[in-house]
């Protein structure tokens, strides 16, 4: 277990997840400056994210960490910073290395990255374009999704599917072929028990069938 | 043929859930619109009735009856209607349907279960709706009114019991 980086002032904490979070606390919403990180913390840091055995940890509250900053400002700041000043999205490329099942996780969590940006965007806390480096990232994303749709199950495919339309649903109206393979993604395979009526009169019935 | 049509919840159920009987007559047909070109509209009450019926517990296998809590089953659900703005448009109900209402309940001598019915031709009077695809024959009390457009299916298999 690689222990979190030492922050110069800082305690050290004993989780990561528990140091980042302090890290945003530092950053307030009145100066609107975020902290400067050392070169000694930056390589501290890169030589912890560097750590594959770390990975799975790190991702999970790297997804945490990026829904919570599009419902709190502070931490919106925190993430931007991060993001910039240390260049994590080349950790990707670290995680990529765990495998195709869990590949799918990955791609719906980098999908959620990107909401919570256009969130923190929409909320003008930041820059609307995503940053490149995961621009790059999501559409590589993309591509390999297409690629290991045979490896991964047939309801992940589908999830991720839906939620890549539903995010573009939100910036530009889907063409028709991406509406009928959004209407595809969410079907429902369901064994019926017991037809329903098509009358809506049956319905409200006292059986309500 | 109409430029917008509204569509009933007997249709967009089937059409999310493969299984169900009329699968592939609902499809065949809002695909066939939608590739015309038509627009294809649903109102708040159409989705309410939508997430009640593919959650009741009597209708697929996959559900059981919890009613209080959201079951992993029932998360499948709210995602279709996620989705379901990105398909269809989804009219609101203005303050002109609920004086609407009263005045049709009037006019069709309607009362108890076809109210249900009866806002639904309120919405889409309101909303210059004057097409419904629905397989509810019930709605031909209003073929005055607006246009019924049935997926082809067979007669007997349509609802004709009065109330």
């Amino acid at each position: 277990m690689v222990m979190p980086p030492v922050i110069q002032g800082v305690e050290p904490p004993t989780q990561f997840g528990e140091w980042l979070s302090g890290t945003a606390r530092q950053i307030t919403r009145p100066t609107l400056r975020p902290k400067k990180f050392s070169a000694t913390e930056i390589s501290a840091f890169e030589k912890y994210i560097g750590s594959v055995e770390n990975m799975a940890e790190l991702w999970e509250w790297f997804v945490d960490f990026v829904r919570r900053a599009g419902q709190d400002d502070d931490t919106a700041l925190a993430f931007e910073h991060w993001t910039r000043e240390f260049g994590l999205l080349a950790a990707f490329n670290e995680l990529e290395q765990i495998g195709a099942a869990r590949l799918a996780d990955y791609a719906a969590d980098l999908i959620e990255i990107a909401d919570g940006w256009h969130r923190m965007a929409d909320a003008g806390l930041i820059e609307p374009d995503l940053p490149p480096q995961l621009a790059e990232r999501v559409a590589h994303l993309d591509a390999l999704i297409r690629n290991l749709t045979e490896e991964i199950t047939r309801q992940y495919d589908n999830d991720l599917i839906a939620r890549l339309l539903m995010r573009v649903g939100k910036q530009r109206q889907l063409t028709l072929d991406e509406q009928f393979r959004l209407v595809d993604a969410v079907r429902l395979d369901w064994k019926v028990k017991e037809e329903p009526s098509v009358r809506r009169a049956d319905w409200y019935g006292a059986d309500g069938r | 043929m109409a430029d917008k049509i509204f569509v009933d919840t007997n249709v967009l159920l089937p059409f999310y859930f493969p299984e169900l009987e009329f699968f592939e007559e609902c499809d065949a047909c809002l695909r066939q619109l939608k590739q015309d070109g038509v627009e294809l509209w649903i109102s708040g009450q159409v989705i309410r009735e939508f997430y009640v019926r593919a959650n009741h517990p009597r209708t697929f296998e996959e559900l059981t009856a919890i009613e209080r809590t959201l079951p992993l089953e029932s998360e499948q659900v709210v995602r279709i209607v996620e989705a379901l703005p990105d398909f269809f448009r989804i009219v609101d109900q203005p303050h002109a349907v609920h004086q609407m209402l009263p005045r049709l309940l009037r006019e069709y001598q309607i009362g108890w279960k076809l109210t249900h019915d009866t806002n639904i031709l309120a919405t889409m009077l309101v909303h210059d709706i004057d097409t419904i695809c629905s397989l509810d024959s019930d709605f031909d009390r209003f073929s005055d009114r607006v246009t019924i457009l049935r997926p082809q299916v067979e007669d007997a298999r349509k609802g004709t019991d009065p109330v």
